[in-house]
């Protein structure tokens, strides 16, 4: 979700240079008024910047290309390094705390001798497609995967990984590399 | 009352862990922006702009041939990159050329790439030069079969004219031999004895869907062709009956026959070749230039002339993710056509 399309569309470059321009025409404002402490000439500089930046990557394809792949080569970098960052603050400071809070349920507790092993009972043959937590599924897929997360949380007796929900958000907005939407072999006509 | 804990805990220490995650969000931030507005555009440009004919919308039904472009044709359609172009297609539903609208002095036979897919008309190839005329009879996802049944039902327009035929490796060589392009049937060759006999097949072409669902592997299929294997000799043996066809076809009508290979652009660009490579199944005998050696050879023993555009594009000539010519492309491939026309006709001399 960080990182742009590969495909690389005339529309996909495009909409890249206007967004990137309108956020160097803000950065640029922010950094010329602290500057000079005017807002017009920062306004105005900053805009015609923004302006010519995007008119010559329209213009000029190689530039698009190059500022394309570059910002995308960046932009996987950091959402790798915000996944191994929220990942682990997320493990370190919520599940080993709770997991300290709380040992006697611990499979690794030294006391501990019940089985923590379910049985369970014969599934249905529709079942195979999908048996994992089947039970908290609310049938849905993609962005519906809050809810059934939600619901397993409730439904399992494990309340507290509801506050690892926003974690989870984070890691999901900051996946890595969108899917090229071109096939592998690329000439097809259906 | 343990999962009370738990659940207490984890209510504590989830902010402070939240907190500690902020300098990485506000890195991400503009990442994220960036990306949220790019969709943004994008998904607000094809609400906003021209609605693209998919692909199946260009075509009808063609009697024997299986498929043909709608005639009359003025739409938008996308490349394979997801790009937008317009097309005009004439009365019989070729690529319409203005410089070309009676009598043309070259006519080009082939596949997407002779109908100009992802070129605006503008840019396309037919379109760009004023001399000779140029007219393109071919559509997406045509084989050699369809284009030389094409070429027996225009014979008396290409008399005394040059005739171009196209031959694309990424596709062409192959599907010369299936009876079908996804859910469309097309006519095909098949080998009749070991002598190297071959007939073309068109009986099961009709509008019935073809109900055998395939992936089809194009450059598993171009890497196993620049191999030494069955499917090369057939490939090949193939190329020579049409080629042959062809040329007989010309001379009936005093035409000229000028074979163009069209190399995939993978087989051009060698800091990617490699990766056809990979996936041949005898990498001992991978040649990436096998195609065109074997044309080369079929074209100089049948007595046609031949061109290859290796060497002669670069892969900056092409659409970025997409196997077809950008618009300097289409002007190189214009002039290369300017410049066989400019030769003797009758040259059997085969242009390096």
């Amino acid at each position: 979700m960080m990182s742009l399309t590969k495909r690389m569309a005339r529309r996909d470059v495009t909409g890249f240079l206007v967004t990137t321009g309108i956020l160097f025409f803000v950065i640029g404002m922010i950094l010329l008024w602290t500057l000079f402490g005017s807002w017009p000439p920062a306004i105005l500089a900053s805009g015609v910047g923004g302006l010519l930046y995007v008119v010559s990557g329209l213009y000029w394809q190689p530039l698009s290309i190059f500022a394309y792949r570059a910002w995308n080569r960046v932009a996987n970098r950091v959402a790798s390094f915000v996944r191994w960052w929220v990942s682990s603050i997320a493990f370190h400071v919520v599940v080993r705390v709770v997991g300290q809070a709380s040992g006697s349920k611990s499979p690794n507790a030294r006391h501990e001798t019940r089985s923590f092993w379910e049985q369970r009972g014969t599934l249905t043959a529709d079942s195979y497609v999908g048996q994992y937590n089947r039970a908290y599924r609310g049938g849905g897929r993609g962005g519906r995967w809050v809810g059934d997360y939600w619901r397993w949380c409730l439904g399992s007796g494990n309340g507290w990984l509801i506050f690892l929900l926003p974690f989870l958000l984070v890691l999901r907005i900051a996946s890595g590399e969108r899917e090229s939407e071109v096939p592998e072999n690329v000439y097809t006509l259906y | 009352m343990g999962s009370l804990i738990r659940f207490v805990v984890a209510a504590l220490a989830s902010p402070v862990a939240l907190l500690l995650t902020l300098p990485a969000l506000l890195m991400a931030l503009p990442f994220w922006a960036v990306a949220a507005g790019q969709r943004l555009w994008v998904r607000l440009a094809g609400i906003l702009g021209e609605q693209p004919l998919s692909l199946d919308a260009l075509v009808d039904y063609y009697p024997g041939v299986g498929w043909k472009p709608k005639p009359n044709l003025s739409a938008s359609a996308l490349d394979q990159a997801g790009n937008p172009y317009s097309l005009t297609t004439d009365a019989d539903g070729w690529r319409a050329s203005p410089h070309a609208r009676g009598q043309a002095d070259v006519y080009v036979f082939g596949d997407s790439f002779a109908f100009g897919f992802g070129t605006s008309d503008r840019d396309f190839f037919a379109n760009v030069c004023a001399s000779p005329r140029i007219r393109a009879i071919g559509a997406n996802g045509y084989n050699l079969v369809q284009e030389l049944m094409l070429m027996e039902q225009h014979a008396e327009l290409l008399r005394g004219a040059m005739v171009v035929w196209f031959v694309y490796h990424g596709n062409d060589l192959y599907e010369n031999l299936t009876p079908n392009l996804g859910r469309y049937r097309m006519p095909f060759v098949r080998q009749i004895d070991d002598d190297g006999d071959w007939e073309i097949v068109s009986e099961h072409v009709s509008p019935k869907r073809w109900s055998l669902r395939e992936d089809r592997d194009y450059y598993g299929k171009l890497a196993e062709i620049c191999c030494g294997t069955p499917l090369s000799s057939k490939a090949f043996g193939a190329a020579r009956f049409l080629i042959r066809r062809g040329k007989r076809l010309c001379e009936e009508v005093d035409a000229t026959l000028v074979v163009i290979s069209l190399p995939d652009v993978l087989q051009l660009d060698t800091s990617r070749s490699h990766l056809l490579a990979k996936r041949a199944s005898h990498p001992e005998s991978f040649d990436v230039d096998r195609p065109d050696k074997a044309l080369r050879e079929i074209c100089k023993q049948e007595e046609v002339r031949f061109a290859s555009i290796k060497g002669f594009l670069k892969p900056s000539d092409y659409i970025y993710s997409d196997v077809h010519w950008n618009a300097r492309g289409n002007r190189r491939v214009a002039d290369l056509i300017r410049a066989l026309y400019a030769e003797p006709r009758r040259s059997s001399a085969i242009p390096e």
